[in-house]
């Protein structure tokens, strides 16, 4: 009831650090020369949530002593986590200056 | 290209000041809650209604979501109801008599159903003598359990046992006392009844199809005389609480229907007490078996919940892990509105209980039209069999602790809950029982039985800490392997 | 170096049909104690034919024959089933018991959901037995429900004829099953054949084509890739019927018999569902096939030629098809699996956004298999400059 993290300070917390990430992001996507119009964020935000929702998910799981769901849960979201940030970070080179060759790809 | 930088800083700038209002807003805003939150009168959270959290304003409808689709019959309680038919059999059964040696109420309603007799003689001649001899053997493993459970029983009401015309009644010259207006009474007695200890409550105008026709024992009827339904059993107030969650998991054995069938009973009594203080009628309806009427259709009646496949209502905060309670009263109210919040669409694709029940009591089928009304079926008499043979606690409660919509309040279920209450498509609904069957599996069915009827006494969810008696008392090594 | 392989694959070969053989000796059931559970109300039996016995009622006078017991038999996915039926003298079931099975725990469970084979007691000899027709057909566990389906018919039908002398009508046969899994195989196998006449710059469009179309239809729907559980029942003789398990022989003869005679593997490089998967994962990543050094590689091509040597080695000994299949298709399109291999499939997922084709290249058995058969029965091919020693499908075939 009273734990530290469900507490108003955490999630205050978490807001500052949300705003770093964004900030921290915004500075290395332009260090790389990839430009960052609305879309892109909002697949980053998507993408971000997805994280949280796993790491979230597997937590409640193991607070509420399903093992399996927490690890099946995790094998399965997580992947898809993977996947999609694989996709996303893609997507997100979309107008990059710089363009890598790509090697044979299919 | 320096006007499209000056823009980008201004956007930004203007968004640095929205954030730092909205911001300062939402702190406003979280003060607020957090000042008048229930959650913050410690020990008192659900006096003050903190149970009953979900808005159900959005789900209201016009009509309940169980449809009446024939000529309606009230039921009888003498021989519908196991609890009422099967130790009346057991009391008067005689091998050689057989039927013709039951009394004739009871003889006449087996004649017309000889499979319903064929399944409570085989409760009585197979089952209970097998759960006699793996009962001993286990008795240690459930001591803690049973110990909670009688614990629960050991504070009860004296209950009800003389007519209505009688008993519901203040006495005395106690007039009604005149209230200003309907709605305001119904608000009053929700709130009262959540001080006086319930969980959940709901107002539902008494359909008299929900009243045995002939009632349960020692509730002061005449067994043989069909009840006319009282003028001033005008509205009935749903009240109840759930069953203590871990425990819950641990069932057919550890778990329980005494804590919650104790609790409730108080508060309907209690409820009873003030609403005869106004000076108004009040009966009543308590489980395990002290009631006159079928409580789960004034549950949905009330729109406290649905009624799902297993028969058990579910309510959106609680699942199917709520034990009801009805006060039948004839104070003025306002009742309100049945809930849908997806439940039908849901239990037709989920069949998790069905699937789960060891007595293969719960339909994988179609509703059908039982007394007028359609409904899925349940056998009661292979349920009660199986948890009379059971060890532990008496009841199974599976089809409880396996219901997805039976979660514990955390961000995961309540989110999952609004999902499914809010998607038209159903598609969230495939997937959600999809992952329940993936990510929440439970023992093969056959395991929860006694070993002597080819199980291993298996339970959903290992028991919570402080019902494993061998953590705690040193016992004797039991004749039997018990697998805890 | 290519004849060192052949012979490494000859070796192979020869051990799995001594594995074959050892497997046939130790192929025993004990059946005394559920001839009992399969008629209630018989307590003695005697051996009256091949497989059937006659239940006696011992504590009656006379010790009347109450009926007869047989064993019948069908195969599941798995392999064989064999079911100890109880049959009275009118000919109906009166009690059956599953001797043995190899389905695995969950497709048994979800067949017994629907009753089976229970449902099946109080059922004539001479009723069709045909699930759909009546019988609970159960998705996603056809093969276990006709398995069950047989081998009570197989009994039942056994008794009526050589015991009870019952007339026997002919045996229904199920209608046979051809429908959109087995015509967009034949199609797949069809275009792909197709595209290799042709040798059009077309291939790699219509390869993704095969391959989309693989990945949903033999992928997602009907979860039906070639397992080495197949393999190992077709080496076992665990033959099913073909009018109900046409697909089942397509594929057989589709990857491992269509490269003997075309010289090359069209279900690998253009209809797996999982290489499909992997492909699709690899565009997406910019997977490339030279991460690891070519060295490397050749070593651990090996690695899914003994795995799968090593897996049908031990299915033949225990003549249990499903036994060592450590495949994850079916954890990917039918999400069942173990921890162990919901984790392998994760692995092999995200490996395949890196690596070309993981699973194919360096763990598939069936890619052993095919290896294996390959090696062990061509004739040495000619070398030229560029033609590698060892097929690798990251390259020749999909390039």
């Amino acid at each position: 009831m009273h734990s530290f993290f469900t507490s108003g300070l955490f999630w205050f917390i978490e807001g500052i650090l949300a705003c770093l990430v964004v900030i921290g992001m915004k500075l290395w996507m332009e260090d790389r020369g990839i430009p960052m119009p609305f879309w892109k964020w909002a697949i980053v935000a998507c993408w971000f949530l997805g994280l949280g929702f796993t790491i979230a998910f597997v937590g409640t799981s193991l607070g509420e002593k399903e093992t399996h769901a927490a690890t099946q849960g995790g094998l399965i979201f997580g992947t898809v986590v993977i996947i999609t940030g694989v996709v996303a970070w893609r997507l997100l080179h979309i107008g990059s200056r710089s363009k890598k060759t790509e090697n044979d790809d299919a | 290209m320096a006007k499209e930088k000056v823009n980008r800083r201004q956007i930004l700038k203007a968004s640095g000041a929205a954030s730092a209002v909205l911001g300062s807003a939402g702190l406003g805003m979280f003060g607020y809650e957090e000042g008048k939150s229930p959650e913050t009168y410690t020990g008192c959270e659900n006096q003050q209604g903190a149970g009953q959290s979900f808005n159900r304003g959005s789900y209201r409808v016009d009509r309940p979501t169980y449809q009446k689709t024939g000529t309606t019959s009230r039921p009888d309680a003498r021989t519908e109801i196991v609890f009422m038919r099967r130790p009346a059999m057991m009391r008067q059964w005689n091998d050689e008599k057989g039927i013709d040696g039951l009394d004739e109420t009871l003889a006449q309603y087996y004649r017309e159903n000889p499979e319903v007799l064929e399944l409570d003689l085989h409760l009585k001649n197979d089952i209970l003598p097998k759960r006699q001899e793996d009962a001993p053997k286990h008795k240690d493993d459930y001591l803690l359990a049973q110990a909670w459970s009688n614990a629960m029983g050991a504070v009860s009401p004296r209950g009800v046992h003389t007519p209505p015309e009688e008993s519901d009644f203040p006495g005395g010259n106690h007039e009604p006392l005149k209230m200003k207006s309907d709605k305001q009474t119904s608000r009053l007695i929700k709130k009262i009844a959540h001080e006086l200890g319930s969980v959940l409550v709901g107002i539902a105008k008494l359909n008299p199809d929900w009243v045995y026709k002939y009632p349960m024992r020692g509730r002061g009827f005449d067994p043989n005389e069909p009840v006319e339904v009282p003028k001033h059993w005008e509205y009935a107030i749903v009240v109840g609480t759930p069953m203590s969650w871990d425990a819950t998991l641990a069932n057919p054995t550890f778990g329980t229907s005494n804590d919650a069938y104790s609790k409730s009973r108080i508060v309907a009594y209690r409820l009873a007490s003030f609403i005869k203080t106004l000076g108004y009628a009040a009966r009543p309806h308590t489980p395990g078996s002290s009631y006159d009427l079928m409580v789960p259709p004034i549950m949905v009646d009330a729109g406290l919940g649905e009624q799902g496949r297993h028969s058990i209502v579910i309510t959106p905060e609680l699942g199917s892990n709520f034990r009801p309670a009805v006060i039948t009263t004839n104070l003025p109210l306002v009742p309100d509105k049945p809930i849908d919040f997806g439940v039908q669409e849901f239990c037709k694709k989920c069949k998790i209980c069905a699937e789960n029940c060891p007595a293969g009591a719960i339909t994988m089928g179609e509703k059908e039209e039982i007394r007028g009304y359609t409904r899925y079926p349940v056998c009661s008499e292979k349920c009660h069999t199986f948890w009379s043979s059971c060890l532990g606690n008496m009841g199974c409660r599976i089809c409880v602790a396996v219901c997805p919509y039976t979660r514990k309040s955390n961000w995961l279920h309540r989110t999952a809950l609004q999902v499914t209450a809010n998607d038209p498509t159903g598609l969230s609904h495939d997937a959600l029982i999809g992952l329940q069957k993936r990510l929440y599996p439970g023992p093969d069915p056959q395991e929860y039985f006694i070993p002597s009827l080819g199980g291993s006494n298996a339970t959903y969810r290992d028991p919570p800490w402080w019902l494993r008696t061998e953590d705690f008392i040193d016992m004797e090594p039991g004749d039997g392997d018990s697998e805890v | 170096m290519r004849n060192r392989e052949r012979a490494l694959a000859l070796i192979a070969l020869a051990s799995v049909i001594v594995a074959w053989f050892i497997g046939w000796q130790r192929y025993d059931t004990e059946l005394a104690p559920l001839l009992q559970q399969s008629l209630p109300g018989a307590d003695r039996f005697e051996e009256c034919g091949p497989g059937i016995f006659a239940g006696r009622k011992t504590t009656e006078a006379e010790q009347p024959i109450v009926g007869y017991v047989a064993i019948g038999q069908g195969t599941g996915y798995g392999g064989p089933m064999k079911v100890v039926v109880g049959i009275n003298l009118e000919g109906n079931v009166v009690g059956l018991t599953v001797v043995e099975h190899q389905e695995t725990a969950a497709y048994f469970q979800r067949a017994g959901q629907t009753g089976l084979p229970e449902n099946l007691i109080g059922k004539k000899y001479s009723d069709p037995f045909i699930p759909g027709q009546d019988i609970d057909a159960v998705t996603g566990a056809t093969m276990t429900v006709t398995a069950m389906a047989d081998s009570v018919s197989a009994g039942a039908r056994s008794v009526a004829g050589n015991a009870l002398n019952l007339p026997l009508p002919p045996k229904a046969v199920a209608p046979i099953k051809f429908g959109l899994p087995e015509i967009t195989l034949l199609s797949l196998f069809g275009v792909a054949l197709f595209s290799q006449t042709r040798r059009l710059r077309r291939n790699k469009l219509v390869r993704w084509i095969c391959l989309l179309t693989g990945l949903v239809v033999l992928g997602f729907m009907v979860n039906g890739p070639l397992t080495l559980t197949n393999v190992s029942s077709l080496l076992i003789g665990y033959w099913p019927a073909w009018q109900s398990h046409l697909y089942w022989y397509l594929l057989i003869v589709g990857v491992l018999v269509l490269p003997l005679v075309i010289g090359r593997n069209l279900y690998c490089g253009s209809i797996c569902p999982f290489g499909a998967t992997q492909q699709c994962l690899g565009a997406i990543g910019g997977a490339k096939s030279r991460r690891l050094s070519a060295r490397w590689r050749a070593r651990l091509r090996w690695i899914p030629r003994i795995l799968a040597w090593a897996a049908i080695l031990i299915a033949l000994t225990y003549r249990n098809p499903a036994l060592v299949s450590y495949e994850v298709y079916g954890t990917l399109f039918g999400l069942v699996g173990s921890h162990f291999q919901f984790g392998l499939l994760a692995a092999v997922l995200v490996a395949s956004l890196f690596i070309k084709r993981p699973w194919c290249n360096y763990l598939c058995p069936i890619r052993g298999v095919t290896d294996l058969v390959k090696l062990g029965f061509r004739r040495p091919v000619k070398r030229t400059q560029a033609s590698p020693a060892v097929m690798h499908v990251g390259e020749s075939e999909l390039s």
